[in-house]
């Protein structure tokens, strides 16, 4: 299911902690900082088309940049889960191959 | 750039009947063989879903160039915009039209492998992805 993108970018920023990598306008880059010896998580999000909706694509594409499920990260965004969640995930299985 | 093998199932395009009122058939033949790159990278499709490659040699932003094939997914967003993504590293790329998606593409994957060699001088976590990128990427 699409997300609306102002709730996308709150999760990614508060929620998942992750904080801009700068001087790569106008994509938005996040580093999301994870505990040792979990790879730190990198992901691009589409703020800067605020008007659309964070489509399946897109969340599909993070989540697999994430290391975790569609299904789990549309969950951290749409409420249920947070970052503590994310990290047991990770820690339990990191779907990156590297 | 680019090679494609389409994977979906695209209505097949007959120019010459459909433009039949507009030229003869020999006009038509002729313009046919200027479609071919059309017919490929088509600007609107619904359900648009194909697989393509990033031949090797490629150049990409920040004096960076592709060492071997990338193999890429083209797909069209419900609301008429192109996605494209890769299948090795999952970073992807959004526009108006098939070219400006496969450009915000090669922009993202430039700037994810400058991210990720950056990252390596405070944390060698990352040493694993770097690696990765390098298989197919260089300077």
């Amino acid at each position: 299911m699409p997300v609306d993108m102002a709730k996308a970018k709150n999760a990614v920023e508060k929620k998942l902690r992750g904080h801009r990598i700068s001087k790569k306008d106008p994509h938005y880059w996040y580093k999301i900082d994870v505990p040792e010896p979990i790879p730190p998580i990198e992901i691009k999000c589409p703020f800067n088309h605020p008007y659309h909706d964070m489509s399946d694509n897109i969340i599909q594409s993070i989540a697999r940049m994430m290391g975790i499920k569609t299904r789990f990260l549309a969950d951290i965004l749409s409420c249920h889960k947070d970052y503590d969640d994310l990290i047991k995930q990770l820690e339990k299985q990191d779907r990156r191959n590297g | 750039m680019l090679a494609t093998t389409v994977t979906s199932k695209p209505r097949p395009f007959d120019w010459v009947k459909e433009n039949h009122n507009v030229l003869s058939k020999t006009e038509a033949t002729k313009t046919h063989c200027y479609l071919t790159e059309q017919s490929i990278l088509p600007n609107r499709y619904s359900s648009l879903v194909f697989n393509a490659v990033m031949k090797a040699k490629t150049s990409l932003p920040e004096g960076l160039f592709l060492k071997i094939n990338l193999p890429i997914l083209i797909k069209q967003e419900p609301d008429g915009n192109f996605f494209v993504e890769d299948e090795v590293f999952s970073i992807y790329g959004l526009g108006e039209t098939t070219l400006e998606a496969i450009n915000d593409y090669t922009l993202s994957l430039s700037e994810y492998f400058i991210i990720v060699e950056e990252s390596l001088e405070s944390d060698h976590r990352n040493l694993k992805k770097f690696e990765k990128l390098t298989k197919f990427i260089s300077r």
